[in-house]
């Protein structure tokens, strides 16, 4: 810890008021007043500010749409966490050997970080197209099927799933690649001569040292899956069909400015403040307690 | 012996070589049906071959949603807000670290609020905010909303509190002013870091979608992300050669930035931040 | 410090670039006009606006692409809330509820002096949409469309089927449908774009009102009428379909089309705006005819479909700009050149004449099809269309009805019912806020 200090005393305050600033403007205050206006509702011009008390909050958990919308967030962040952390954690120890070109492997299978959503999503919508899509062609040609996402609901959801958990790969990868280099050399090699297999080593050492990285990476895939994946849903499905893709943004964001409900989604918004609370809240607790590992 | 190890060697080329194959399938087959025109794009059954209409899909693509405004503002905005980021985060943690003064825990705090409070969560007031300004389809909203960085401000703080103690008791006795450290000595340490952050903001900039898609409205303050967006909505038959043109054009700046920065990245930022 | 200076001065000067970039000059009359015409629509939108421009140097249209309808619309509401909305937008006949609420939007026919317009010229059909109960017309009237039946005349003749001669009932579609698939032609018979859309317009074709108080022409709707009797028999009729292969369901809006022209389904209903879109697209020969009627209902008529412009409210001097533009959009010539580049119906009698005159229709017969459908139709509350707020949320609950019955998760009963409850609710909670 560094303990030496410049003495002035108005400086620090000016290099942090910049910061301070926009947290309060447009981080705190509007917050502030999504919790406020979430006791209200009003009509879709802006008018008619009425004070409903819990109204929006109970009419949330009490609509089957919104505990739908809930459950299949969960479901899809848990998907995209689980089903992308173990690919990824497979291609950094497949991108961690001692190999010729190894640089450019890397690069092969990290480029998909720099992908937005939205690009994901208009990706994956073509290569699982009705009409046209390679997949949908394939799947025919060996099953029979002829698989359609656009009635397909659940299909719909697998291709939101596997669209969203792709994109974050390279992210992944980037982590576990240097959470693996950063293991010592010596314990590998001791295990090595100890006679342990390379699965042995490999789930008895190296898993067990990169705990804080999966537990970082753990949080940081559920917040990603819940609040960036917004675009893929809004370009690929809108939500479709019926609502077996509305994920709880893309709910908040049709209740806000499609529907003009600005009380419910208001809810919305403090309820997932809410989520992450919690998420952050596991993110220190584990993260804490990982590092005793590492 | 050598010779299993030579066996199990290929097979590791390949399984990686396979791996690559269906990580970038999504993108070499948006990359072939953007050079097809429609008609080539309802082919039965769909193959992998090129189109001969590359240039024209390309050109279509760009005059439709004018793409080259799109991507200036694109740049201008992914620019100007990881620049400022990194600015003040190096300032946050420039305070945090090196002075003491009352109330630097609840600035800290502050700073970490930004973690928890993304768009979503506060999206109707903030709108409501940006018209209060008169702010709604400017630059301005697409900026400022987004220049406090927690993620940023805790990089620079664990970088900045490596620095030996030795180091800044040495740059008082010689009279040397804080701001002349953090310029003279500490921001040429930090290059790793200012170059991993930039790359982390510039990307996560140039990808939103959602706030742009609310607080613009005319062409000339519209991103390259909503672009895509409205090259898919023709109100008709997908025109996915054209979309995927779109696509492939708003993809290739933020890929740029990777590839010159992805050492210093991991370098600067997944190191510091994944433990 | 000297520092922490220079650093806000390069921003403020960064800033103060931005705002350079922000504001436009201003020396004519300045209309801005967000539409929703993308895809094959763009180039003609472009082509008026041009053509507008260069004939009126006193005004500048500025038109912007903003999306979808639903899109268009949101963003002129929350525009218009904070003060500044367009001139001009473009939006859908389930957002005039909405609109006609609105306290920013002036109706067109208070624009206009008295005996500016012919509007005896404007299709009744068309009138009859956009005039609020108190007998006014909101908005211009500019893209129409209605449903028609699309089929593959290469697909009639493989299955043996005479291409001159398509289904026009629902008990011809099902035999015809059971023939191209029993002789293997195709896998499924038809699609449906815009299914709900059909589910609507399939009402007012057999003279049932979609929602109450004369569909909502009389006086303010209250409740959805869509889980009655003919709405069940509607829908019957289709889970059957979709049961025997016959229909496939292909999404919500434009999606259906890809199936139809990649030659998977034989016939697609749509839009009529998508005729040159379709004809161009298609590797076959394309046929169109009236939308298919289920033999137990009157006959009615289908509604319009498509778009209306409205003007928000500003300064005179913008207000009568706008006017100006809108009156010229839909004059004879243009309505013309409209109706040539997109398929979408002449909306007035003298464009008609001048069609025919020109041989247009015997060149292209497939263009008439749908403007006869609309001009045979009876006039009844149930063919002016169902107004009721939020009725794009409607449809959306309706969406979800049909994708439940076609998955198998609800009978067609259970799902309609449920549809109208959620709906109904919807509509109280708007009718409630006004």
């Amino acid at each position: 810890m560094n303990e030496s200090y410049f003495k002035e005393k108005i400086l620090p305050y000016l290099l942090v008021l910049p910061s301070v600033l926009v947290i309060i403007i447009f981080l705190v205050y509007p917050f502030y007043e999504a919790f406020k206006l979430s006791f209200f509702q009003g009509g879709a011009w802006g008018t008619n500010q009425i004070f409903v008390g819990l109204e929006n909050y109970i009419n949330l958990f009490s609509s089957p749409k919104y505990l739908a919308s809930l459950g299949r967030t969960l479901l899809f962040a848990s998907l995209v966490t689980f089903i992308g952390l173990a690919i990824s954690l497979g291609l950094a120890v497949l991108l961690n050997q001692k190999i010729k070109g190894r640089l450019f492997y890397r690069t092969a299978i990290i480029w998909p970080y720099a992908l937005s959503a939205v690009i994901a999503g208009v990706l994956w919508a073509l290569l699982f197209d009705p009409s046209i899509g390679l997949i949908t062609y394939v799947v025919k040609v060996l099953t029979g099927i002829r698989i359609n996402w656009r009635t397909n609901g659940n299909l719909a959801f697998v291709i939101i799933t596997i669209a969203a958990a792709w994109r974050n790969i390279g992210y992944n990868v980037i982590f576990f690649m240097s959470a693996l280099q950063n293991i010592p050399k010596q314990v590998l090699e001791s295990a090595e001569i100890d006679g342990a297999s390379s699965f042995q080593s490999f789930f008895r050492i190296s898993i067990p040292l990169i705990t804080p990285t999966m537990f970082f990476l753990l949080i940081m895939n559920y917040l990603y899956a819940f609040f960036r994946t917004f675009g893929l849903v809004d370009v690929a499905t809108q939500g479709g069909p019926g609502t077996s893709t509305e994920i709880l943004t893309y709910k908040l964001y049709k209740d806000a400015f499609v529907f003009f409900d600005a009380g419910s989604a208001n809810a919305q918004s403090v309820l997932l403040f809410a989520f992450i609370v919690g998420f952050t809240y596991l993110q220190f607790k584990y993260t804490q307690r990982g590092v005793f590992y590492g | 012996m050598a010779n299993r190890k030579k066996h199990k060697r290929i097979l590791l080329h390949i399984t990686i070589w396979i791996s690559i194959l269906i990580i970038c399938l999504p993108l070499i087959y948006a990359v072939i049906i953007s050079t097809r025109d429609l008609q080539g794009t309802f082919v039965s059954p769909p193959n992998l071959k090129f189109g001969s209409k590359a240039i024209e899909t390309y050109k279509k693509a760009w005059t439709t949603v004018n793409m080259g405004r799109l991507l200036i503002n694109s740049g201008i905005v992914a620019i100007t807000t990881s620049v400022v980021k990194i600015i003040l985060a190096i300032m946050a943690a420039f305070a945090v670290v090196f002075f003491d003064f009352r109330g630097k825990y609840v600035a800290f705090a502050a700073v970490f609020l930004t973690q928890l409070l993304p768009v979503p969560v506060k999206i109707v007031p903030t709108f409501e905010l940006m018209k209060a300004f008169n702010w709604v389809d400017s630059y301005y909203a697409l900026t400022f909303p987004y220049f406090a960085t927690a993620t940023g401000t805790f990089l620079f703080r664990q970088f900045f509190l490596t620095v030996p103690n030795d180091l800044v008791d040495a740059a008082r006795i010689d009279g040397c002013s804080p701001m002349t450290f953090l310029r003279k000595v500490l921001i040429p340490l930090s290059w790793n870091n200012i170059g991993a952050l930039f790359l982390v903001e510039f990307v996560y900039m140039w990808n939103r979608y959602l706030w742009p898609l609310i607080i613009t409205n005319s062409e000339e303050m519209r991103v390259a992300q909503i672009g895509i967006k409205m090259l898919m909505t023709t109100g008709s038959i997908n025109q996915w050669n054209i979309i995927m043109a779109g696509a492939i054009i708003t993809l290739i700046p933020p890929l740029i930035v990777l590839l010159i920065l992805q050492k210093t990245f991991i370098e600067g930022f997944v190191m510091r931040t994944g433990k | 410090m000297k520092k922490i200076l220079s650093i806000v001065f390069v921003f403020t000067l960064i800033f103060s670039l931005m705002f350079v970039f922000n504001t436009a000059k201003a020396e004519e009359v300045e209309v801005t006009w967000w539409h929703a015409m993308s895809g094959g629509r763009l180039e003609p939108v472009k082509q008026l606006v041009e053509e507008f421009n260069q004939s009126h140097p006193d005004i500048t249209v500025n038109a912007t692409f903003t999306g979808s309808y639903q899109e268009t619309l949101n963003k002129a509401i929350t525009a218009a809330q904070a003060g500044n909305p367009p001139n001009i937008i473009q939006t859908y006949e389930v957002g005039t509820q909405m609109m006609w609420d609105s306290p920013y939007v002036v109706p067109i026919e208070d624009l206009a002096e008295p005996g500016e317009v012919d509007w005896g010229d404007y299709l009744s059909v068309v009138r009859r949409y956009y005039t609020n109960p108190e007998g006014k017309l909101v908005s211009m009237p500019f893209n129409s469309s209605t449903a028609i039946l699309y089929y593959n005349k290469d697909m009639f003749k493989e299955a043996g089927l005479d291409p001159l001669n398509p289904p026009s009932t629902y008990a011809e579609l099902e035999n015809m449908g059971r023939q191209l698939i029993d002789t293997e032609t195709v896998e499924k018979a038809i699609t449906f774009g815009w299914p709900t859309w059909v589910f609507e317009q399939t009402h007012y074709w057999t003279d049932n009102n979609y929602v109450n108080n004369g569909n909502g022409r009389e006086k303010r709707a209250t409740e959805v009428l869509f889980n009655q009797e003919p709405g069940m028999k509607i829908m019957q009729t289709w889970a059957d379909w979709e049961e025997n292969d016959i229909l496939i369901y292909g999404g919500r809006e434009y999606e259906p089309d890809a199936a139809f022209i990649s030659q998977n389904t034989a016939m697609l209903v749509q839009s009529t705006s998508h005729l040159k879109d379709v004809i161009e697209t298609a590797p076959f020969e394309v046929g169109t005819t009236f939308l298919p009627r289920p033999e137990w209902g009157n006959r009615g008529g289908t509604t319009i479909g498509g778009a209306s412009l409205y003007i928000f409210k500003d300064d005179q001097e913008k207000m009568d700009a706008a006017w100006k533009f809108v009156k010229w959009l839909s004059n004879t010539d243009n309505a013309v050149f409209w109706h040539k580049e997109t398929g979408y119906f002449p909306i007035r009698y003298s464009a008609l004449t001048k069609l025919m005159n020109q041989g247009w229709f015997s060149e292209h017969p497939s263009y008439l099809t749908a403007f006869i459908q609309v001009l045979t139709a009876k006039e009844s509350n149930a063919t002016s269309g169902a107004i009721v707020g939020r009725f794009p949320q409607i449809r959306d609950i309706v969406d979800g009805a049909v994708t439940s019955i076609f998955g198998g998760q609800a009978t067609v009963e259970e799902a309609l019912n449920n549809a109208a409850e959620e709906a109904n609710q919807v509509i109280e909670q708007y009718n409630e806020s006004q």
